[in-house]
């Protein structure tokens, strides 16, 4: 049996001097996964992260100090040692406020490895009657997140956030066509329900058994959500700390402005039960709210951590966050929205007599941020008539710029969100649905 | 060869002990100390400094077909830790398959670094002023240059691997590299272009950058005002950097047994004796060449490296190992089994990609071509297995055999196996290129990797974009 147990309480021990401004902070990861792979030997993984941070401002400089194993005062002196070679900073340190004490008490329930390992068979199973030669890969992984810290200005809290991630998919290679799925589903306090999955894999598979062919040219494309949230990238750099303070951003002063399509509504939500970075205060103590970075397709906020937020003029707004457990606090948001439209799928495929449908793009992410232009190999790509969905399209590449797309050339946007969890290419999970573009450039190789 | 240079201190003495366990088919304990500096530079300051200790381990079993994996902070406990994963791996009750590994000997060996300049010696400080010098240097080179930012690291890592098969490993790495980014802005637009560097063993790569660094910051300044790629087929000239992601993303990825295991249908592509380009392409992956950032002597199983050739005059010959994979496919394990770090469990993965040198000189490979694209150095790039994608950093238009003029957003895209065929020359212009950047595989990023390669040029190749 795994026994998890918390002993410690609120960080205990850390004194600051009467000149230092500072917090301490110190993170425990927790991860159980169960994975099948076609053609490999199962693996269930527990992993147990530890992690102490001090970060100590003085004069204006940062000093750091992170260890997985040292005490409060080594980190603490070695805090203040860094500070004589710190970075200039412009941040200050949270008080916390609002927050409630510990003790927190991991959900994780031994009981769930049999339940994961039944959810990941059934998943599993599945897909195998897909095809004979069909090769899936299911996991399931539940995380958990739990955070305690102190500041020089009296902060003192700590906070847990968790949930549960179900990825499936797989492919089946005819020759030298790859036809493959894959899918995910985040909650809060369950293992996502399985069969839904594994009911929306099973249609797109179908949807991919037969192939359909278009010439090169122009057409409205629904953006499912994985490659509606890569659209959104671009206007996550325009929007964040390091661009807006490098003087790189084109919105630096677009505040109150129209930036995007009026259809568009983002925002930064760190309430959503279900969400990974769903909690009172971000990585850094501060705060979190509901945050609308862009309302009806107006710019209200930017996303900055608290040293960017200082060094711009704005109150920070709890959109510091690691990207690892051991990782610098970046400016993010919590969890990415955009606010579903009213259409129905069958209403999004009814808007033209055909149109595509995108799920997958292979390399689809930016040349270059600031401006926008993406274009990528559609790895999962569907041909629409009359509602109908036709058959897969291959050998296309999707290009776009993101601000035009979500701009001038964006249709609609569907009733549907789904989550995205965060990736290697994503700073933030998001929920999103999907969204209709016209007009997008469509280059197929005959 | 790794060389055995000093006498263990005990810890592996320890693991042994742990391991020696009759009640599990597979057992291996994994610790590790790992120190790493990052700093990051804007404009003329340093804005970000980062020096980290990073201590743990893992234990992975096997155990009636299902692996156990439990990943750890500190070292303390470690008998718990076994019993923990053995634990995991007899809950995958409902799982079970009939799991195997190739069952090689023994290693015993203790490795140190051989340094060129070690990164370990020099301050934070000195290294801080490397990087702003570099900055000073572009922004001087062009008025349109609005911002620098520049990325360093360096990564040692102590490692100590034991195995219930008698393996005894104590090893040091040193994972080395950045990039120097240039930002030029105008009423225009914005465009970019960097330099990137990395090392196993040697600081040095880290200095004298300056005539690339001014190099660069002219291309971005050019790139400014530069048209958009009109989506097409085209016919491509790729530099030896862009190649060797190309060998890297397009086809070693695709030699990686551990996509291929438990695929019939990839199996029936990917058969040994098939035909793959021209008959003088050669494509090898190896952990064997010292201070590349692929160098890997012995990989995460315990495995001493193998040199891989996975295309040898045009023939496709082999591919990349686990232990694991290479017992299903009944074939050698190849080193190629590789983790991050200690919080994630070996998985297949490349070393240093390496296409042979051709023999056509770098003016005939432009020699024909009435309409094309010559792409330089890479953004990145992704496979699914049958496609691949890379972003070009520069790419500029052939007109009857002439690099005329410089285009923006070149995404280069096709289907694996066609463009392979499509290789019609191969560069005399090899080269060794090393960056700071590194390979994504199921979550495990950025993992260290090189590619060295010559010039290629292929026909049709899938160019997306908006230009008219």
């Amino acid at each position: 049996m795994i026994v998890y147990r918390r002993t410690e309480g609120v960080i205990d021990g850390v004194r600051w001097a009467a000149d230092e401004m500072g917090e301490a902070s110190q993170s425990y990861r927790q991860t159980w996964a169960l994975t099948m792979q076609g053609g490999q030997a199962p693996m269930v993984r527990h992993g147990s992260e530890h992690m102490r941070t001090v970060r100590m401002i003085k004069n204006g400089r940062l000093g750091m100090a992170a260890s997985r194993l040292d005490g409060w005062d080594s980190l603490l002196r070695e805090a203040r040692d860094a500070l004589r070679h710190g970075v200039d900073v412009a941040m200050d340190v949270s008080e916390i406020l609002g927050g409630r004490m510990v003790p927190l008490v991991s959900h994780w329930d031994p009981d769930w490895l049999s339940v994961m390992d039944a959810t990941v068979r059934a998943v599993y199973e599945g897909l195998q009657g897909l095809s004979p030669d069909f090769r899936p890969v299911v996991t399931v992984t539940y995380h958990e997140d739990t955070v305690e810290m102190v500041t020089s200005r009296g902060g003192r809290g700590a906070w847990m956030r968790g949930y549960w991630e179900l990825t499936a998919g797989g492919r089946q290679v005819d020759g030298t066509d790859f036809h493959g799925i894959s899918g995910t589903r985040l909650s809060g306090h369950a293992i996502p329900n399985g069969q839904k999955l594994l009911d929306e894999l099973q249609a797109r598979f179908q949807w991919g058994c037969s192939q359909s062919v278009i010439q090169s040219g122009q057409y409205p494309v629904v953006f499912l959500p994985p490659v509606a949230m890569g659209l959104l990238t671009p206007v996550l750099a325009r929007l964040s700390g390091p661009a807006l303070v490098a003087g790189n951003s084109p919105w630096e002063d677009q505040l109150g402005r129209p930036v995007l399509s009026a259809a568009l509504s983002v925002m930064s939500d760190a309430a959503l039960p279900e969400g990974p970075r769903s909690g009172p205060f971000d990585d850094e103590g501060t705060p979190t709210a509901n945050h609308a970075l862009i309302a009806q397709g107006v710019l209200k906020h930017f996303i900055l951590d608290r040293d960017a937020s200082r060094r711009l003029g704005y109150e920070p707004k709890g959109m510091g966050y690691r990207g690892t457990l051991n990782g610098p606090i970046q400016s993010a948001p919590a969890n990415l929205t955009v606010e579903p439209g009213s259409s129905t799928w069958s209403e999004l495929l009814g808007r033209f007599p055909s149109v595509l449908i995108l799920n997958g793009w292979i390399g689809g992410r930016p040349t270059n941020p600031m401006r926008g232009d993406i274009a990528g190999n559609a790895s999962d790509l569907y041909w629409a008539e009359n509602g109908t969905v036709m058959g897969r399209v291959k050998n296309a590449v999707i290009s776009v710029n993101a601000f035009d797309a979500l701009r001038e050339q964006l249709v609609d946007v569907g009733n549907d969100p789904q989550w995205i969890a965060q990736g290697m290419m994503q700073i933030a999970p998001g929920k999103v649905p999907p969204i209709l573009i016209d007009q997008v450039d469509v280059a197929v190789k005959q | 060869m790794p060389q055995n240079h000093v006498a263990d201190d005990g810890v592996l003495a320890t693991l042994q002990t742990l391991a020696m366990r009759d009640d599990v088919d597979e057992l291996e304990i994994r610790l590790e100390i790992n120190e790493t500096t990052q700093i990051d530079t804007l404009h003329n300051r340093i804005t970000r400094q980062i020096h980290n200790v990073d201590v743990g381990g893992n234990v992975r079993v096997l155990l009636h077909g299902v692996y156990g994996f439990v990943h750890f902070d500190g070292w303390d406990n470690l008998g718990d830790h076994v019993n923990e994963a053995i634990m995991l791996a007899a809950s995958g009750y409902g799982v079970r398959t009939a799991g195997r590994t190739s069952d090689v000997s023994g290693v015993r060996l203790i490795q140190r670094l051989a340094f060129k300049e070690n990164p370990l010696a020099i301050s934070l400080e000195a290294k801080g002023a490397v990087l702003l010098h570099y900055a000073d240097v572009a922004r001087s080179a062009h008025p349109t240059i609005k911002s620098v930012s520049t990325r360093y690291f360096d990564r040692y890592r102590h490692l100590w691997f034991v195995n219930n098969r008698g393996s005894a490993i104590e090893q040091e790495k040193l994972d080395l590299g950045g990039n120097i980014v240039v930002v030029a802005r105008d009423r225009q637009g914005v465009a970019q272009r960097g330099v990137s560097f990395g090392s196993s063993n040697d600081f040095g790569v880290v200095r004298s950058l300056e005539d690339e660094v001014h190099a660069a910051a002219l291309t971005a300044a050019s790139l400014l005002d530069a048209p958009e790629i009109a989506g097409g087929e085209y016919t491509v000239v790729v530099d030896p950097h862009l190649a060797g992601v190309f060998a890297h993303e397009a086809f070693g990825h695709l030699s990686e047994a551990d996509g291929q295991v438990g695929d019939p249908g990839l199996l029936a592509q990917m058969y040994l004796g098939r035909h793959f380009g021209p008959a003088n392409l050669h494509i090898y992956d190896t952990g064997r060449d010292a201070g590349s950032r692929g160098y890997l002597p012995v990989d995460d199983e315990g495995v001493v490296a193998q040199d891989v050739d996975l295309i040898k005059d045009g023939v496709l010959v082999g591919r990349l190992h686990s232990r694991e994979t290479a017992s299903r496919f009944g074939e050698s394990p190849t080193g190629n089994a590789r983790a991050l770090h200690y919080r994630f469990p070996p998985i297949v993965r490349m070393r240093n990609t390496v296409i042979g040198p051709g023999d056509t000189t770098f003016e005939d490979l432009f020699q024909g071509i009435a309409k094309g694209i010559y792409a330089k150095g890479s953004l990145g790039g992704q496979t699914n297995g049958e496609l691949f994608t890379f972003l070009a950093a520069e790419a500029y238009l052939i007109e009857d055999g002439q690099v005329t003029r410089p285009l923006r957003n070149a995404v280069l895209t096709g289907n694996v196996f066609s463009t392979l065929a499509n290789i019609t020359a191969v560069g005399n212009d090899f080269t060794r290129y090393e960056s700071g950047g590194g390979c994504g595989k199921a979550g495990q990023m950025p993992l260290p990797v090189s590619h060295h390669a010559p010039s290629l040029r292929i026909e049709r190749c899938l160019v997306g974009g908006r230009g008219r």
